[in-house]
């Protein structure tokens, strides 16, 4: 029989539904729109550049390569642009776009290489690397007017290269289609649906409520169990105890209880980060207590593993691990109907495993209404805390076996567990 | 909840609700690209049969991310990008078909640069990673269709030309379309990040406070029975059998408050918190297995908004809230209903941010209005 597990959700915020604030999100969508805008320049500069090499390769006679340097500049700008100031920045490009562009149609057209109409050849890619300017960046109007310079700056720098080669001059349509497509997409890009933004806020608020609700759950489970531990079990004494006087051992338990319970700092986190983390020996550990108090309750208990493993837990696990143990250890002494337990220690890599065996009269869900709750809140509850599992196998007649897992420190589910329990 | 992928749809659903009409122009603009291109070069088609075809898979392309960019078919799945790039590939190898041995040049072929203006309409939606990929391997399919066509092409020029030309818009605009997508998601990491730290700061200057507001109720709960008692046997020193019944009295009382209390999920917390009388809470959240504990933060999160949003719109009529959650030991299906007193369509707007936000951490919401009962249906796996 396995108890499915009370999920207990890593203390971690939300990746999705805090999305961008509306005052964050026009900008951030036009920088994103005008980078992929120079990606597509680059993009088309390179293979100009690549195309350029092919007919060299092609002509050796011929020399073209002066045309592959025009372009570098224009490729230099666009790679460092974040390093200039964004008026500046244009202007460069148109200049130095513009002169390159002219450069290398003077180049391919004093060659006798079939240029335009055919496929050889297209200036196309460099007009378009000029229409992608990215004059979005200031905004919807300056998006627009950056693109119609830089479109007229290449038609110009293409137009003079050819008047100056004795080329006819023609119309290029596919330019203009990119163009008017551009300036179409730049005012939807900059359109954002403010009318559903209002919502955004309140997701943030969800996300913080969310997070205090987590917060003061693993507060609420900590305060029960820890009510469980000590009040529900001396009462639990008090109704079980035989003869008249209050026996010295009781007294003291339930006066501590009275102390602490009342006493401030009960549910306080320890704040230094040393002193959390800081390792305990395994006779200072909480499993040693356990099991000695285990043992005071009249349990002849068997240890076996590798009990030093305990010590690479870290101080919070390492105090969980011992109140459940000793959870279960009060089980054994209230229901088994035997005095004899087996605690196991098992320290594998990242993993600290700990079973409690006992051979007594083990229990079924149904019939299990008190344990359920120390279970519960006791064991399991205080185990998942810290980034543990607890799985639990009993069949009557043939006993129980309680398996504790925790994470040993450095591990990785005890650093986001770890700073809670 | 599948894992995110990195998409501003999935990471910022509220922003991304506007996106659709810059898809529905790129994917519109490419078909529209197709028609004019095909009309221009019609004498170099030799099958106008194969010529419509491929202009009609095109359309299909076209459509099919019109259609999965609706807010209410969120998210924009990978498989929806799959078909989108066959039915586009298909279109490009029935346009070479339909101009087989006619075909004289390849700039004037729709393919590359309608196939790059799709990918560039999935830039919101599809993961920066993906679109470059897919537009390399469109790239290379269609610069293979390039090169078979070399031979019956009217130039002299070195066949890697033509394959240049005729990948050169496809490379372009699907990595323009990865650098958009890459660069929201790289801004919305940094700003959730921020908001991330600032809310676990703020969180954290709370921790006293809410340690406090919770030992004061045990210590409320604690003096009314248990410290009295304990008390009383700590003056007295004795036990007698009257000690003993009330011992087991106050025991059965606090632990019958303890499995309320460990039953009680956050839902029931959020549902009582919000105005509903702490009676209606058990009737209005049907959970038996406690499965609202299974939920994922960014789950609870959406959620959390939605309910909160329900119980301010002025049109909600109070306590109509119910949720009922069932399932299999793995996975849960969530049914949440409300009543309004007008008709549930009309406050589609104003909750439609909150379906947008459920629909990403969610599997198959579905949102139906009747009358003045809105009804919400989703599921979620155990994690």
């Amino acid at each position: 029989m396995r108890y499915s597990s009370h999920a207990i959700p890593e203390r971690k915020l939300s990746d999705v539904s805090i999305g961008l604030p509306a005052h964050l999100a026009p900008d951030v969508v036009r920088r994103s729109f005008v980078a992929a805008q120079h990606t597509v320049a680059v993009t088309l500069l390179a293979v100009a550049m690549f195309a350029v090499l092919v007919f060299q390769s092609a002509l050796p006679t011929a020399t073209l390569w002066p045309a592959l340097i025009a372009l570098v500049p224009a490729v230099a700008l666009l790679v460092i642009r974040r390093s200039i100031r964004t008026m500046l920045w244009i202007i460069s490009y148109l200049v130095v776009g513009g002169v390159g562009i002219h450069l290398y149609a003077v180049v391919l057209l004093g060659q006798s290489i079939p240029v335009e109409n055919t496929d050889g050849f297209s200036f196309l890619s460099v007009k378009v690397a000029l229409i992608m300017i990215g004059g979005a960046v200031l905004g919807v109007w300056p998006g627009i007017l950056c693109s119609i310079a830089g479109y007229l700056v290449a038609e110009v720098a293409v137009g003079i290269a050819k008047v100056g080669a004795g080329t006819p001059l023609s119309f290029d349509p596919a330019a203009l289609v990119a163009l008017v497509a551009t300036v179409i997409v730049i005012p939807l890009i900059g359109i954002d649906n403010g009318r559903q933004m209002w919502a955004q806020p309140r997701l943030h608020r969800a996300a913080q409520d969310e997070e205090v609700a987590l917060l003061r759950y693993r507060i609420e489970v900590k305060a029960a169990t820890l009510m469980h531990d000590t009040v529900l079990n001396h009462l639990a004494a008090v109704a079980d105890s035989s003869g008249e006087d209050l026996v010295p051992e009781l007294r003291n338990q339930i006066r501590e209880d009275v102390d602490s319970l009342v006493g401030e700092g009960w549910l306080t986190e320890p704040a230094d980060a040393a002193n959390h983390r800081s390792r305990l020996e395994w006779q200072h550990s909480g499993l040693f207590t356990a099991i000695q108090e285990g043992r005071m309750l009249g349990l002849d208990i068997e240890t076996t593993g590798d009990l030093t493993a305990v010590g690479r837990l870290d101080r919070d696990t390492s105090i969980a691990l011992g109140l459940a143990v000793k959870q279960c250890l009060v089980n054994v002494v209230k229901h088994s109907g035997t005095n004899r337990a087996e605690v196991a220690v098992y320290g594998s890599g990242s993993i600290l495993s700990v079973m409690v065996v006992d051979t007594g009269r083990g229990f079924t869900e149904a019939a299990t209404g008190a344990d359920r709750l120390g279970l519960r809140s006791s064991v399991r509850k205080r185990i998942e805390l810290v980034g543990g599992q607890v799985s639990v196998w009993s069949t009557p007649g043939r006993g129980t076996s309680i398996m504790i897992r925790v994470p040993a420190a450095g591990s990785e589910v005890l650093s986001q567990a770890g700073e809670n329990g | 909840m599948s894992t995110l992928e990195r998409t501003r749809q999935q990471l910022d659903p509220v922003g991304t609700l506007g996106s659709r009409r810059v898809a529905v122009a790129l994917a519109g603009g490419a078909f529209l690209y197709g028609l004019a291109m095909t009309i221009r070069s019609f004498g170099q088609v030799s099958n106008p049969m194969l010529a419509v075809l491929a202009l009609a898979w095109l359309a299909a392309a076209a459509i099919t991310v019109a259609i999965a960019s609706s807010p209410s078919r969120a998210p924009f799945t990978r498989s929806s990008h799959t078909v989108v790039q066959l039915l586009a590939l298909g279109s490009v190898a029935l346009s070479a078909a339909s101009q087989w041995g006619t075909n004289r040049y390849i700039q004037d072929d729709f393919g590359a640069v309608a196939l790059g203006l799709l990918i560039l309409s999935m830039g919101v939606y599809r993961p920066a990673t993906e679109l470059a990929t897919v537009g390399a391997l469109a790239a290379i399919f269609v610069g293979f269709v390039t090169l078979l066509q070399v031979p019956g092409l009217e130039s002299s020029t070195p066949p890697v030309s033509f394959v240049l030309v005729g990948m050169t818009p496809i490379l372009a605009l699907a990595f323009g379309a990865a650098s958009y997508s890459g660069g929201l998601v790289y801004s919305l990491e940094r700003w959730n990040e921020r908001v991330r730290r600032s809310v676990a700061r703020r969180t954290d200057r709370m921790r006293d406070g809410i340690a406090e507001s919770v030992r004061q109720d045990r210590v409320m709960i604690l003096g009314r029975d248990v410290l009295p008692f304990f008390n009383s046997l700590l003056e007295r020193d004795t036990i007698g059998p009257d000690d003993r019944a009330r011992a087991r009295d106050i025991a059965e009382s606090i632990r019958a408050l303890m499995v309320a209390e460990a039953d009680r999920t956050w839902l029931e917390v959020v549902a009582g918190d919000d105005g509903l009388a702490v009676s209606d809470v058990k009737g209005s959240i049907l959970d038996v297995d406690g499965r609202a504990s299974w939920m994922s933060i960014d789950q609870r999160t959406a959620l959390r908004a939605l309910i909160v949003a329900l119980l301010d719109e002025p049109s909600f009529l109070p306590g109509s809230m119910t949720i009922t959650l069932v399932g299999s030991p793995t996975t849960s299906r969530g049914v949440m209903t409300a009543a309004f007193d007008r008709e549930a369509h009309d406050i589609r707007t104003a909750l439609a941010p909150y379906f947008a936000v459920l629909r990403v951490v969610f599997v198959g919401l579905v949102v139906d209005y009747q009358n003045s009962t809105l009804t919400l249906r989703f599921s979620y796996e155990q994690r």
